[in-house]
């Protein structure tokens, strides 16, 4: 693997905007960064592909171990949520995709840091952005990447089990966000569904037919949300998630893979897994399990955390990197240090996209920091 | 192969036409009214052939048949004809149970979305 300097296009900002990356340079900074890219081989390709396939499997399982023994306190999942995680478990709603975190450098095995499983972003990027800068630079080359036509496929998959209508919407005034859900509105008009947005703090409630309803009061059969599970279960209208009313994307089940507390049950259902990293719900525990990790290093997360927040980097007893946030509230993981990828001083991490089921993609975040947060910037790749 | 073929974007990049008369389109269904169903390959000068299980207008009848790509539906062609139970489907206010605002008020809205701080 290479990270190779480059000339990024002339009219870089301008081609990435045509195809719907507007959040390229948020508040100044660069976000989209075509400078650089990184060159792996086909091998490698297919030990990210590999990974992300057996981790979304242990991932499963490890769901199966919650549902089975009753341990979602760990995971800190509200008891009222539970009772419709079991449901949609067992319909096996349907899931659009999520994003594996792996930290890799081309040696070991790609090391699993997180599972955004529920509202991952950096979509337009990886599945469009990188794929048009393929097309302009290096277009014998190929790239980890049929994002695109997994979407379009998984929604047609889904498409005869609606009444023909998809809902999709995130919150108000978050244009990455916007983008994202305009993206995703695309792939699934692609598919033949009509679709509608609707931002979420418009969905509304009609007591007298006990659906949730559009700004026209239309019913909204099926939505999909960039909005968390975790906070949706916090807010007023939680108690309408009591019965099924609406089939959300991604589903009520997906509360079990994006939390950080389905680390430790992976590490305990599959220890020393190539792809897993030693975690623990107790300090403590590492530090007995673990004693390299714990004198070499080792990474305090929150359970429910987002986009780096509230990260700890401690090494040799002492932190040596932290993050703030407001995520400090529901209870923490500890996970041994990944092997740090270093390329010129950017240390990359490395979101493999599960679509339908199957790695399909590849998305590529670096930082001179050590912990990837919400402005470390996307970096294409070929192979 | 690991990369996609072609990335087309309809809606949201600069070819995003944002015409509502492009095919996959409901904008004939205004014809129709809220509460007439519309059978599979009615056609609409215009807008195309009704794809029922869809419930929108596309440029070829439902099924139809190329010799080098398979059965039309739904703006896709398959291997088989896509055999959907819904031959007939409403042209608007299909999720509804009933028209817009017909709920007579009592709708609450903000139930979601106070706690925005990011996503992943």
């Amino acid at each position: 693997m290479n990270r190779v300097r480059t000339s990024p296009r002339r009219d870089w900002q301008a081609r990435v905007e045509e195809v719907g990356l507007l959040h390229h340079s948020p508040e100044g900074e660069k976000y989209w960064d075509e400078s650089a890219y990184y060159e792996l081989t086909a091998r490698e390709v297919d030990t990210l592909e590999k990974a992300a396939n057996d981790l979304h499997e242990m991932c499963l399982a490890a769901a199966q171990h919650v549902l089975d023994n009753h341990v979602f306190a760990c995971l800190g999942i509200p008891v009222e949520a539970v009772p419709g995680i079991l449901r949609s478990w067992e319909r096996d709603d349907f899931s659009l995709y999520g994003r594996f975190d792996l930290a890799y450098d081309g040696s070991g095995p790609p090391k699993l840091l997180e599972y955004n499983a529920d509202t991952p972003t950096a979509l337009v990027e990886a599945a469009v952005a990188q794929w048009y800068w393929l097309e302009d630079t290096n277009r014998h080359a190929d790239q980890f990447n049929s994002i695109h036509e997994r979407l379009v496929a998984a929604w047609k998959r889904l498409a005869p089990a609606t009444d023909g209508k998809m809902y999709l919407g995130g919150v108000k005034d978050q244009l990455e966000d916007e983008r994202t859900v305009l993206y995703l509105e695309d792939t699934c008009s692609q598919a033949g569904l009509m679709t509608g947005r609707l931002f979420i703090e418009d969905l509304g409630f009609d007591p007298a037919r006990g659906k949730f309803v559009d700004l026209q009061a239309a019913v909204v059969g099926d939505y999909f949300k960039l909005y968390p599970w975790e906070w949706m279960w916090r807010e007023e209208f939680s108690r309408h998630l009591q019965s099924d009313r609406c089939r959300f994307v991604e589903p009520m089940w997906k509360m079990l893979l994006s939390n950080k507390g389905l680390l430790p049950v992976l590490w305990q259902m599959f220890p020393d897994h190539p792809n897993l990293l030693p975690a623990y719900f107790a300090e403590e525990a590492l530090r007995q399990n673990q004693p390299a990790a714990a004198e070499n290093g080792y990474v305090k997360k929150p359970r429910l955390s987002r986009e780096g927040a509230n990260v700890t980097i401690m090494e040799h007893g002492a932190v040596v990197e932290e993050t703030s946030g407001d995520y400090d509230g529901e209870g923490y993981i500890w996970q041994a240090m990944a092997p740090r990828a270093d390329f010129d001083g950017n240390h990359p991490v490395f979101g493999v996209w599960v679509v339908n089921h199957e790695a399909c993609g590849l998305g590529i975040r670096e930082d001179t920091a050590r912990i990837t947060g919400n402005t470390s910037r996307f970096v294409p790749h070929l192979f | 192969m690991k990369r996609s073929m072609t990335v087309t974007l309809v809606l949201s990049g600069v070819l995003a036409s944002g015409c509502d008369d492009q095919p996959g389109s409901n904008a004939a269904s205004w014809a129709y009214g809220d509460d007439q169903t519309i059978t599979n390959n009615t056609y609409a000068p215009g807008y195309g052939y009704w794809h029922a299980p869809y419930r929108r207008w596309f440029p070829y009848p439902y099924n139809y048949f190329d010799a080098g790509r398979g059965y039309y539906h739904g703006g896709f062609y398959s291997a088989e004809p896509f055999a959907s139970p819904i031959t007939a489907s409403r042209a608007a206010g299909l999720s509804a149970g009933g028209r817009p605002g017909a709920s007579g008020g009592g709708i609450s809205r903000g139930g979601f979305g106070r706690g925005f701080s990011g996503r992943s």
